[in-house]
């Protein structure tokens, strides 16, 4: 793929929770682009703030779901800078220009309503006529694979399946053909063989409609199945970011090393599966240096006392570790 | 929807056979309590002989079996029996007293929902906010008051202290003002905090966030997303609350002389006036059937996900 300009650059994010053990950041000025009709991928295990970050860029953390949050940096999107515009500006970049797809599509769409009607009504604000925008209902249902979508339109949301919901929420936040859908963790919810029917429809849409594409997951899986280019999020830090294939073949980070040899290898290997010991560190809590260090199997004196600069290492590939900056010719790399 | 309809009429058969139950349990109930109406008329002046005839001309000499079966009997027929105090028809009576109850009730329960409804959609919008948390202490005040204290109060400060309104009595609209007031404080407080928690519930619900990621304004989210969800236990708790609402109009209609159903039943269950109570209880235990059973016919129009379970049919 030909070099594309950036349409999405995160610069230094933060975000902060307010909990009853104080103020808990769970995303530590990350920073990341995302290119025009690109897939990127942002990794990390449950907690580890790549969520939060997504929400926060289509700000929907509010004063409702999340009491007391703040939240610094930027986020600019085609030179705007969408944490710094009005709620009314925001709704016409929501479903327009970024829209989103989340975890559990069970719960994801309004009991209420028929599906048709949910996505009828994302169409109709772009001042779609009436008969128009069920047209496009009906042929979006169709473009996301749904079988009858005659008949699905007017289903209720609880007599369709979990991938068939996944579905109607692709299809509606498709509807306005928006540059950047970001979907948070797609098919955690969903049984493996509709992960892949979804992860397929999701690739196959960005090729037609040339969208970009943020995933938001845990599995290095979905990661190779999918992503063009891959971040790795460590406690609300950004450790890595490269090429998928670079990312796969030749890991820098000591955390993205134990997350790919964690990975289950399938029969060619029988020995026990890698696990990283150790848990999350405390977001209440400020850590001076390196948030692995405690769980690194690498680590030395300067990973407790600073912490490691995010660094380029080739050409679109960076490493936030002491470990490559410092210790060159280092045995363990 | 087909299941839906069969469902629907299932309860409206249902609904016959407990309005039966309730009046025969309810007679039951009078024939057991001591004395009967001939006693407390004049039992005095009159010898055993004269009661003995009074007994017989009532019925009631009979068992309260056969007195039961001869009441519904007559019912069938459109006859609803005299009074014992007065002779009068037992219909006529109902007539003339039900529209003031209904009067009251109705408007009670509409000013009821309307404002419970918007303040508590705010109060649960603007959660722990200043005006939130006003509503929440003002609301618990008002569920802790008793209709009979709120009356007097009433009476005291808009009759006696302003002289503004009339202390009792039906005179015209401003005789309305606090039956109604009466009737509608106490039972606004569990509407608006019903409301209220309802909507903090849906807004936790993750298909509001779809809502808004989907480029939805707000007034549209909270309208089409929230409060239409919030309204479905809401609109069956209005429904669900016809029969406490009379019951607190016997209350009420007694403390301001209003000349409705009430006070009647209060009347003739003193007099021991077996077909008047009787009336009453049949047209309250109909009216009660009635709301709920519309209030639980409307769930499953407005939510289809009862409507699938009620109609038997498996998702």
């Amino acid at each position: 793929m030909a070099e594309q300009s950036t349409l999405l650059s995160v610069k230094d994010l933060e975000i902060a929770f307010q909990t009853p053990a104080g103020p808990a950041k769970a995303v530590n000025k990350i920073s990341f682009d995302i290119k025009q009709g690109e897939i990127f991928a942002l990794v990390g295990e449950s907690g580890c703030g790549k969520s939060s970050a997504a929400h926060t860029v289509m700000r929907l953390i509010n004063s409702i779901n999340a009491p007391g949050h703040r939240t610094g940096g930027s986020v600019c999107f085609k030179d705007k800078d969408l944490l710094q515009l009005s709620n009314d500006e925001m709704c016409g970049i929501r479903g327009k220009e970024i829209s989103m797809i989340f975890q559990n599509p069970l719960d994801s769409l309004n009991p209420l309503y028929k599906a048709g009607y949910q996505v009828y009504e994302a169409i109709v604000l772009d001042k779609t006529p009436k008969i128009e925008a069920w047209q496009k209902v009906e042929s979006l249902f169709r473009d996301v694979r749904i079988s009858d979508p005659e008949q699905r339109i007017y289903a209720y949301p609880q007599e369709l399946s979990g991938g068939m919901r996944q579905r109607v929420m692709i299809g509606m936040m498709l509807s306005r053909n928006p540059q950047l859908l970001i979907a948070d963790e797609p098919t955690t919810a969903l049984d493996v063989t509709i992960q892949a029917q979804i992860l397929d429809l999701i690739k196959s849409l960005r090729d037609t409609m040339g969208m970009a594409v943020w995933v938001i997951t845990h599995d290095f899986g979905i990661v190779a199945e999918i992503a063009d280019r891959v971040g790795v999020m460590y406690a609300g830090v950004l450790v890595e970011e490269g090429d998928v294939f670079e990312i796969f073949d030749h890991p820098k980070h000591p955390y993205t090393r134990m997350l790919l040899e964690s990975l289950p290898q399938g029969s060619k290997n029988d020995k026990r599966l890698q696990t990283i010991p150790g848990i999350l560190p405390n977001p209440t809590i400020d850590i001076r240096g390196c948030r692995f260090e405690e769980r690194c199997p690498f680590k030395f004196d300067k990973c407790e006392m600073e912490v490691p600069p995010m660094q380029r290492m080739k050409p679109g590939h960076y490493v936030a570790c002491h470990l490559t900056s410092d210790r060159n010719g280092d045995s363990a790399l | 929807m087909n299941d839906f309809a069969g469902y629907a009429a299932r309860r409206f058969v249902q609904g016959i056979f407990i309005v039966l139950a309730v009046t025969a349990i309810l007679f039951s109930i009078m024939h057991m309590m001591p004395g009967d109406p001939i006693q407390l008329i004049d039992s005095t002046r009159l010898d055993a002989e004269a009661v003995a005839k009074l007994r017989h001309k009532w019925g009631l000499d009979k068992p309260a079996v056969v007195q039961y079966l001869y009441w519904l009997g007559n019912l069938l027929r459109g006859e609803m029996g005299h009074s014992i105090t007065n002779g009068q028809s037992v219909s006529v009576l109902l007539a003339s007293r039900l529209p003031f109850t209904l009067q009251i009730t109705l408007l009670a329960l509409l000013l009821q929902y309307l404002i419970a409804v918007p303040l508590g959609l705010l109060a649960g919008y603007y959660q722990g906010s200043f005006f939130d948390k006003t509503v929440v202490v003002i609301t618990s005040v008002l569920r802790a008051i008793p209709y009979f204290w709120l009356g007097i109060i009433l009476i005291i400060f808009f009759s006696v202290y302003l002289r503004l309104l009339p202390v009792s009595g039906y005179r015209g609209w401003s005789s309305l003002i606090m039956p109604v007031l009466t009737l509608t404080l106490p039972a606004l407080a569990d509407t608006l905090r019903l409301t209220r928690s309802e909507v903090l519930e849906v807004l936790r619900e993750k298909h509001v966030i779809t809502a808004i990621a989907k480029g939805l304004r707000q007034k549209l989210v909270v309208l089409r997303h929230v409060l239409r969800n919030a309204l479905v236990p809401v609109t069956v708790m209005f429904f669900l609350s016809v029969p406490w609402l009379i019951g607190g109009s016997v209350i009420t209609e007694t403390i301001f002389s209003w000349p409705g159903m009430g006070r009647l039943l209060w009347k003739a269950i003193s007099a021991q006036d077996f077909p008047v109570v009787q009336g009453i209880v049949l047209i309250i235990s109909m009216l009660t059937v009635v709301s709920t059973t519309i209030g639980d016919i409307l769930t499953g129009i407005l939510d289809p996900r009862i409507r699938a379970e009620l109609g038997g049919k498996k998702l």
